[in-house]
């Protein structure tokens, strides 16, 4: 057999039988260089990432970049769970590091496997380094940009430490607060459609008539009934954190974003700005989404009792089209010093959402859990008082007990909030 | 054959001869009525054709008809085990109200015919510029939860699905096919529709001592340019599957080709099939037909209306006696009024007796409606 020429667009694929030529698409892998420097083309001199422009900025000649991407928003990629992809992925990044050669100055840099941007620290130029991860799906793919600039979060950060009774009334003119980080952390987002049987005892309220001997009087009593049904759920990019190496609590606080404006993976948005890498794994993340993916399943098979008194309560429940991305989204990192304290503020890169450690003044707060049981305090005692002398304290004892039990409950609150910004 | 049907009229047939390939000395006899051509040994000839059931066979003298001159390449050996078809007809025969009174599985054992049924084998040159989508299987995890409030757990169970990638691919076959089968037989449809198909990896290099005794061969009936449309079908299975191994993909479609084919020649596969019969009341026979191979078999079951409608006029007859018994018990009913009871009874019993009489001629009307749909 005469070898046909290969259609255009196509290369040759192997064949297992003699006689059968085959030609499969060519799979146009970008080649990607395996480090990215940013020096300006007009004077040399290094270009970063600036949030204001939107693009690469030469802080020295004022060379004006655009990163030529495009938006691909929720409709960007998502992957499948396979068995072939979960089990590379349970290799992880090992401990290798890797050599790279400055292209601006010649020195020589060790970088771990899994670091995404550098800065030369011979002679400061910044680097996005693109080498295949151990798996090619493992490089993120799509990212967000930043969309506030470090003078807009620094003031966002500066009401936010003045927002709250509880903190030093100084807190907000004393702080010092240090550089805003810009950082893109890693996230994964996971869609799912969950549907689940469930069945119960539900417990109903009747009313019934007896004869006690002497008279007929009514009685309420709970009556089980068995109930089933079905409940669908639907879940889209939702999102767990690709680190843990940052408080939980604060990243969830922070997650607002909005990934309809989640762009195709450009080096030109990183430049001179902090990357980080996953280190919790596909699997493990996947399994904190199952997690929330359950619970709110369980909530909708609740909600369809036809009451809220519910008793050996069970459903099955099954996960369908199950998908996940990498992305990575934008956050700023920054640390205050008050009273030599340090403490952490994380913001979102796009929507400004902040969270973060503020320190309690506890004068205060005992202060205003005393205030609120004075009230209830006082009147009770006079009431007291009064009774002993014979007259109206009765009454006035009992307000003073209703105000002191609202008291209580207000004083509990505040000592439950502040305890818990203390714990941050 | 059945000896009251057959006539041995095989010394009378001055019969044609098969060509000498097919390693024996067979002879061609062609049926009137539905103008199907059989080589069989001389001394094994019947009048009654295999196909139509009818007396119509009669000597062929003239085998200078093209498709006569082809050879065998294949057969498929009678392989049914011979309890495998005891079953199998005493199966047909059972469970049949009113059957004719032909019917049973005695009569169809031994009337039992052994019949090869020709197809055409045809070797091409194929080449080929084709395009398909190839299909990869690849798992994927899912999971399976359960709840349980009693322990307020979380089970979770994982599940491997597999799921079929599909690819583009393209390109070009330069291949010979040997033996694609095509039909031989106009009848092939309903052949495939009554008998089944015939397993083609059952098939061995011809041999005439793998010819049983009293067996005909029906030979094609259809051309080789009527049949080639349906072998280019065959082929274009089979290139599609020969593309799918090439390309070590588990499943393919769309497969679409511009082939030009080289055909070398073209030769015949023997399949094995046995045919039988019975008569119904009015002595027409029913074809049976069970495959040679499997032991399938194949044919219309009717019951009898004669039967039906003589067991109808039994229970109609034993009515009317019994109502006329009645009758008369309650006429002495009017002398002696005590057994104006009985009468009554009777008389009732009569009534039920004679309505039963519907009973077997709607069982064998619904069988035989059954059977046909």
């Amino acid at each position: 057999m005469t070898d046909n020429p290969i259609p255009a667009g196509y290369v040759s694929a192997e064949s297992k039988l003699d006689g059968i030529q085959i030609f499969q698409p060519e799979i146009r892998e970008e080649k990607k260089k395996e480090v990215v420097d940013f020096s300006c083309p007009q004077c040399g001199a290094n270009t970063a990432y600036s949030v204001e422009d939107g693009g690469l900025v030469c802080s020295y000649c004022g060379y004006y970049e655009k990163p030529e991407t495009k938006i691909v928003g929720k409709g960007a990629e998502e992957f499948e769970f396979k068995v072939e992809t979960l089990k590379r992925m349970a290799q992880g990044w090992g401990e290798e590091r890797k050599e790279i050669g400055c292209q601006s100055c010649g020195a020589n840099v060790s970088i771990p496997l899994n670091t995404i941007t550098v800065s030369c620290p011979f002679c400061g130029s910044n680097k996005v380094i693109q080498q295949q991860a151990v798996q090619s799906d493992m490089r993120p793919r799509f990212i967000l940009p930043f969309k506030q600039n470090t003078t807009q979060v620094r003031e966002i950060a500066r009401k936010w430490l003045g927002s709250s009774w509880m903190t030093p009334g100084k807190l907000k003119e004393r702080a010092l607060m240090q550089e805003f980080t810009p950082i893109y952390l890693p996230y994964w987002t996971f869609d799912s459609h969950c549907s689940a049987d469930w069945k119960a005892e539900v417990g109903h309220q009747v009313t019934e008539r007896y004869y006690d001997g002497k008279e007929w009087k009514t009685r309420t009593k709970t009556e089980w009934r068995w109930e089933s049904g079905r409940a669908r759920t639907n879940f889209d990019d939702l999102l767990v954190s690709g680190t843990n190496r940052l408080s939980k609590m604060h990243l969830e606080a922070t997650n607002n974003f909005n990934l309809q404006s989640l762009n195709e993976y450009e080096p030109s948005f990183m430049a001179g700005i902090m990357a980080k890498t996953y280190d919790v794994q596909l699997e493990p993340a996947w399994e904190a989404a199952r997690q929330k993916m359950r619970e709110n399943t369980k909530q909708a098979c609740l909600s369809q009792t036809s009451t809220r008194q519910v008793r050996n309560f069970s459903m099955k429940m099954d996960f369908a089209d199950e998908s996940w991305r990498y992305v990575l989204l934008p956050t700023y990192l920054a640390v205050y010093r008050y009273e030599n304290q340090p403490f952490q503020v994380i913001v979102n890169g796009q929507t400004g959402q902040i969270s973060g450690q503020r320190p309690v003044d506890w004068r205060k707060v005992w202060l205003v859990i005393g205030l609120c049981l004075l009230p209830g305090s006082a009147m009770g005692l006079i009431g007291l008082l009064t009774l002993l002398l014979g007259g109206v304290g009765a009454v006035i004892g009992g307000i003073g007990f209703f105000l002191l039990v609202v008291g209580l409950v207000i004083s509990f609150v505040i000592f439950q909030q502040a305890q818990k910004m203390d714990d941050l | 054959m059945d000896n009251t049907v057959e006539n041995n009229i095989a010394e009378s047939i001055t019969a044609g001869q098969a060509p000498a390939g097919w390693g024996i000395e067979l002879q061609s006899a062609g049926c009137t009525n539905c103008q199907a051509v059989f080589y069989i040994r001389a001394e094994d000839i019947s009048p009654i054709c295999p196909r139509c059931l009818q007396r119509t066979i009669s000597p062929q003298t003239d085998t200078s008809t093209d498709t006569l001159q082809y050879l065998p390449e294949l057969i498929i050996p009678f392989s049914a085990q011979k309890t495998t078809i005891t079953r199998a007809v005493e199966n047909f025969a059972a469970k049949i109200p009113y059957a004719p009174q032909d019917l049973n599985a005695e009569n169809i054992f031994k009337r039992l015919t052994p019949h090869y049924l020709s197809a055409w084998l045809v070797d091409v040159d194929v080449k080929a510029n084709w395009q398909a989508e190839m299909g990869y299987n690849y798992q994927v995890v899912s999971h399976q939860d359960r709840y349980d409030q009693a322990t307020n757990r979380w089970l979770s169970q994982e599940i491997q699905e597999t799921r079929i990638r599909w690819e583009p691919r393209l390109g070009s076959l330069s291949r010979i096919y040997p033996n694609i089968g095509a039909p031989a037989l106009d009848d092939e449809p309903r052949i495939r529709q009554t008998v089944g198909d015939f397993d083609p990896r059952l098939a061995q290099t011809y041999n005439s001592s793998a010819l049983p005794q009293r067996v005909y061969i029906e030979m094609p009936d259809r051309d080789t340019d009527d049949a080639w449309p349906e072998a280019i079908v065959n082929l274009h299975k089979q290139a599609a599957e020969e593309c799918r191994l090439a390309g070590s993909a588990d499943h393919i479609r769309s497969f679409k080709w511009d082939p030009q084919f080289t055909q070398n020649s073209w030769t015949l596969m023997l399949r094995p099939t046995y045919s039988t019969f019975y008569l119904d009341d009015s002595q027409k026979p029913h074809k049976i037909t069970i495959h040679g191979a499997t032991g399938a078999i194949q044919g219309s079951r009717i019951a009898s209306m004669a039967r039906a409608q003589s067991r109808a006029l039994t229970l109609v007859i034993t009515a009317a006696v019994i109502v006329f018994i009645g009758l008369l018990v309650g006429v002495a009913g009017l002398l002696f009024p005590p057994v104006i009871f009985f009468a009554g009874l009777l008389l009732f019993i009569g009534i039920v007796v004679g309505f039963s009489a519907i009973i077997p001629l709607v069982q064998v009307w619904q069988f035989n409606r059954q059977q046909r749909t």
